[in-house]
């Protein structure tokens, strides 16, 4: 029994601490943020309209929807557009400063808290993307975000590291895979959502019969962004779309995971979501997607010569 | 002692999250989702499933249109953007208000709050269409300007569906019928 549960830690800490590439961080960092301004910039001129008691909700009512559990800055402060403009000021200001560096890692608890507040003060607006937008930030802030590319670190290059050489980098204050943990989280998550949305699909009897794409097409608010829906006219077109869409979701759980399988998978992955992004409008969920996917790369390791 | 909370925070995380993205319909589940969700939720960090177009895909074309009445009565008419005549760009920085308009059907609550809205709104803050009155003769009359405060407030989404006969064949997309049809969301009346 003492042996199952060391064997079990062990693993746990290999899969924790010793297998992540922490120089894909700054990637995650730097999409992110950009992400998280643009969101930002889009809510700014309707700050009054979405998340004011003169708006669209009161906040009474947000409580009402979401119940008991739910909590926001905004609740507490006072409904006026310039407070809440106030807010997004600031939150631009996180973003930015993850952006270029520093101290992300505040930045992003900042980030947050500012997506909870936003999200839970007009729940009606917001969406699965924004959900996600909401998990990443929690997991960034347990990430070596100023690592690489940063104004704290300049200089800093993409260096390759060896498990030996953990010590000596951890002494010249460089990353290493074990601080890069929450990696897994971010891989954890990716995987819940793929996987569940390939069982909900797999019950549906247009993802069955080869015509659920067909449907999507006819999403006429939504759909057409550069593909026309007329595309979709012909079965054969509707059920590979529709078959290969699925293929790919139910794929997706289990190829990232198997490390022959992971670049196909990636790449399947990043292909499912540029075909949404050029037949939908769907604002930033295909993007801060693919961010998520790349959270699964490693990177291949460089030799130097001079080392 | 880093270690081992990192470790336990972890799988914790991980438990939380594969709980509360199993699908509704694993009814097995349900109970313990229904107890990690409320948990996460207080955390910030609740998702629920991801039915993305799951388990099928649900057209919501459509707009909301608000019937109005001024303080002598006059009839006018607010209407949402038609988001499928919007360009890739509008659709883009106003996305906020697409999902809007697309979920508000979802929560009476929401539309509630939005016909309130509106009989504030109108005419000051938002823009609506005087419509066509009858005479007690039954004369059509032209619409006249709406004079605030708005009176009341009707909501509905008009919302547009295929219409598809048993064993037909799927339209192509100049084939589709469409046909709309009106559903009721929500009532605002001023205070006597």
């Amino acid at each position: 029994m003492k042996g199952l549960m060391h064997r079990i830690v062990r693993g746990l800490d290999w899969f924790l601490f010793e297998s992540c590439d922490p120089r894909v961080v700054p990637i995650l960092r730097i999409g992110f943020a950009l992400m998280i301004i643009i969101q930002a910039l889009v809510l700014w001129p309707d700050a009054g309209y979405w998340f004011t008691d003169s708006g669209v909700m009161r906040t009474q009512t947000a409580r009402e929807i979401l119940g008991p559990g739910s909590w926001s800055l905004l609740y507490y402060l006072p409904s006026e557009p310039w407070v809440v403009q106030s807010a997004l000021a600031i939150w631009i200001v996180n973003g930015a400063l993850m952006l270029v560096g520093f101290y992300s890692r505040v930045q992003a608890a900042a980030i947050f808290v500012w997506l909870v507040s936003f999200q839970n003060r007009n729940p009606s607006i917001h969406d699965g993307e924004d959900t996600v937008f909401r998990i990443f930030a929690f997991l960034m802030v347990w990430l070596p975000l100023d690592a690489y590319w940063s104004i704290r670190k300049r200089g800093e290059s993409l260096e390759p590291r060896q498990d030996s050489k953990n010590r000596a980098d951890r002494s010249v204050g460089r990353c290493v895979a074990a601080d890069a943990w929450a990696l897994r989280l971010f891989q954890v998550q990716m995987t819940a959502i793929y996987a569940s949305t390939a069982l909900s699909k797999l019950e549906g009897s247009t993802w069955n019969d080869g015509t659920a794409v067909w449907y999507v097409s006819r999403m006429t608010d939504n759909f057409g962004r550069w593909i026309s829906a007329s595309w979709l006219d012909q079965p054969y077109a509707s059920e590979l779309a529709t078959y290969g869409t699925l293929a790919i979701e139910c794929f997706l759980p289990f190829g990232l995971w198997i490390p022959r399988l992971r670049w196909l998978a990636i790449c399947l992955g990043v292909l499912l979501h540029l075909g949404i992004e050029f037949s939908m409008n769907l604002f930033l969920f295909q993007w801060v997607m693919i961010l998520g996917l790349i959270a699964f790369v490693k990177l291949p390791t460089r030799v130097c010569s001079n080392t | 002692m880093k270690k081992i909370a990192i470790r336990i925070a972890s799988v914790l995380f991980c438990i939380g999250v594969l709980i509360d993205t199993t699908p509704e319909s694993i009814l097995w589940l349900w109970r313990t989702k229904a107890w990690v969700h409320p948990v996460l939720e207080r955390l910030g960090l609740s998702q629920g499933d991801w039915p993305l177009f799951a388990p099928n895909p649900v057209l919501n074309n459509g707009v909301i249109v608000a019937e109005l009445s001024d303080r002598n009565g006059n009839p006018a008419t607010w209407t949402s953007t038609d988001w499928e005549k919007a360009s890739a760009w509008t659709k883009f920085y106003r996305f906020r208000h697409m999902n809007y308009h697309q979920r508000l059907t979802n929560t009476h609550l929401a539309a509630v709050d939005f016909a309130e809205y509106l009989r504030l709104a109108v005419p000051d803050r938002e823009s609506a269409v005087g419509s066509i009155r009858w005479s007690q003769d039954n004369q059509m009359l032209d619409p006249a300007p709406i004079e605030p405060p708005v009176r009341e407030v009707k909501l509905y989404k008009y919302r547009n569906s295929i219409v598809l006969e048993e064993g037909q064949a799927l339209p192509r997309l100049e084939q589709t019928i469409w046909s709309t049809q009106i559903n009721f969301l929500a009532r605002s009346d001023a205070q006597p």
